[in-house]
């Protein structure tokens, strides 16, 4: 089994709403806090879940992306292997490569060692933190079976995020990642990210400038 | 990235104590144990237990949380790191065994030398362990090459070399033949040093240009502009691998400091003075510490696509917001 979140690029209109539930279940979670630094002056500190936003090509053909970005909870995590102290590890029954806190030294190779920089470190409690695919949710039977998925999955708007199994060719996400040729970030790096992304859909016909601006001056 | 201070001090110290270890051993292995006085021996066996001593007491301050380290060698059968605490500790014994045997026995016993080789083995291969952690990382794109583990490992050497050197002629005269040798045999191995870092900086140059924007956001589109990292400010404090890049002027000033470092050295080591070796081991010392904070400091990391160059430099400038 391998627990995973797809991610539909075109869907996704960057509104931060999974960023900032991610924050907010585990700063009170199992697996928390997310510490800020100064929490009351500037907030500036550990995010599990950064939503990139992209411009991409040039006017007036520009378009922006939205890249929400957490553990890819790799198949071959890179991070894994590298830490000394077996901090760092994969779960056999899931695939979810979790932190144990009480291993960890805080020597932050594994940091080092992620493609991705999906990994934070926590200064004042000296250890390495990072999504946990919410562990602490999935696995907790005292919730009603639809909360049992990630907060971020759960809170997006759009339903631009979809969780599952991607060993079970009959799940959901499978069929996503099969039908609508899902791709995963830095493949070139070997980590096999479980985590895929649902390409855009191509752009309609380019323009040009002097089109744009016949169209502005017909228009107004 | 971010160069930290247990790291520079540990690799570098490790370093010069294994290359000191080595000398040792292939001046006993060459001329006979009897050609080095008693003197020689000390200093130099002294020396390296100081400097693996005090290598060793700076990692303890890489650890953040030493309520682990009882674990540290827990994966000695995936983790560099593991294996690095396991020869390290190993060398930092076998440094002390030959550190104190001249102390205690006089004159040095028959089996004083294959001691000395063993310690010295042992010390190639904690330096190949150390270089072997950064090496296979393929997420950092500067270092994830053979370079890395023979620049790491050449340093070392050489600096061990060169206090070695300085040491053997401080502890007593010797012959203008052993000087003479010993003087072409360190010019060669610098000229050595020098051609593989020149090939290093090249690969590091190289590195900076392999993060893709295709491959890291699913975007076939360019040019690309990075509108937001995420949140207001990216995570300088708690992900030392986008620490911003040096830059290039940064970069050129110091690698001519590097050069300027690795001629005096060559001046130096022909000098064959006790002064001029002196000299030369001071020179060999920043030359060391130049070279190791420029490999950490320049080094790229993959995730910095996601946290362009241009974005970086203005966090440093303290343009965009404080890093
Ligand atoms: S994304 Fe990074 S932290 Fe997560 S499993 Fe992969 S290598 Fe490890
Ligand atoms: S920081 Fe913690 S989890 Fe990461 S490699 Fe070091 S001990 Fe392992
Ligand atoms: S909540 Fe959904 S739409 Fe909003 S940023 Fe996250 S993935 Fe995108």
């Amino acid at each position: 089994m391998q627990l995973t979140i797809i991610t539909d690029l075109n869907k996704c209109v960057g509104c931060k709403s999974c960023q900032v539930s991610c924050k907010e279940h585990n700063t009170a979670g199992t697996y928390g806090p997310v510490p800020d630094l100064d929490p009351y002056g500037e907030p500036d500190g550990m995010w599990w879940n950064r939503i990139v936003s992209m411009e991409a090509d040039t006017y007036p053909n520009t378009s922006v992306l939205y890249l929400p970005k957490a553990c890819m909870h790799c198949y071959d995590a890179p991070c894994v292997p590298v830490c000394p102290t077996g901090a760092s590890f994969k779960r056999e029954d899931n695939g979810v490569v979790l932190v144990d806190y009480d291993a960890c030294i805080g020597c932050q190779l594994c940091m080092w060692a992620c493609p991705y920089g999906v990994r934070e470190f926590d200064e004042h409690e000296g250890v390495v933190k990072k999504c946990t695919l919410c562990i602490d949710r999935i696995e907790d039977e005292t919730l009603a079976p639809e909360d049992r998925q990630p907060a971020c999955v759960q809170s997006c708007p759009t339903h631009a995020r979809t969780f599952g199994d991607l060993d079970d060719p009959a799940s959901i996400v499978s069929r996503l990642v099969a039908e609508r040729q899902g791709f995963g970030l830095l493949p070139e790096l070997g980590a096999r990210p479980s985590v895929h992304y649902l390409p855009r859909r191509p752009m309609p016909g380019l323009v040009d400038e002097q089109t744009v601006d016949r169209a502005l001056e017909e228009r107004y | 990235m971010r160069p930290t201070w247990p790291l520079l001090l540990m690799t570098g110290l490790q370093g010069l104590s294994g290359g000191m270890l080595v000398t040792m051993a292939l001046l006993g292995l060459t001329l006979g144990s009897h050609a080095l006085s008693l003197g020689a021996w000390s200093l130099m066996s002294l020396t390296s237990l100081a400097l693996v001593g005090a290598g060793g007491t700076s990692s303890i301050f890489h650890m953040h949380r030493l309520a682990g380290a009882r674990l540290v060698m827990r994966r000695l059968r995936t983790s560099w790191l593991s294996r690095e605490v396991l020869t390290t500790t190993l060398l930092g014994l076998a440094t002390a065994c030959t550190a104190l045997i001249p102390r205690l026995f006089s004159p040095a016993p028959d089996w004083y030398l294959p001691l000395a080789i063993a310690a010295a083995s042992l010390a190639l291969v904690a330096l190949f362990v150390t270089a072997m952690i950064y090496a296979t990382i393929p997420a950092m794109l500067s270092w994830h090459s053979p370079l890395t583990v023979v620049t790491m490992m050449g340093t070392g050497l050489l600096g061990g070399a060169v206090w070695a050197d300085a040491e053997w002629l401080l502890a007593g005269p010797r012959s203008p033949v052993a000087s003479a040798v010993l003087a072409g045999l360190l010019r060669a191995a610098l000229i050595l040093w020098s051609f593989f870092k020149i090939l290093q900086f090249r690969t590091f140059a190289e590195a900076r240009t392999q993060i893709r924007a295709e491959t890291g956001f699913g975007l076939s589109r360019s040019p690309h502009r990075l509108l937001d990292t995420g949140t207001t400010r990216a995570p300088y404090r708690t992900q030392t691998q986008v620490w911003p890049p040096i830059g290039r002027a940064r970069r050129h000033v110091l690698q001519g400091v590097l050069a300027a470092l690795g001629l005096a050295l060559f001046i130096l080591v022909g000098m064959k003075t006790s002064s001029a070796l002196l000299a030369a081991a001071i020179a060999v010392t920043p030359l060391t510490y130049v070279e190791r904070w420029l490999f950490f400091a320049d080094a790229t990391h993959s995730s910095l696509v996601w946290f362009p160059a241009p974005y970086a430099e203005a966090v440093q400038r303290g343009e965009r917001t404080r890093a």
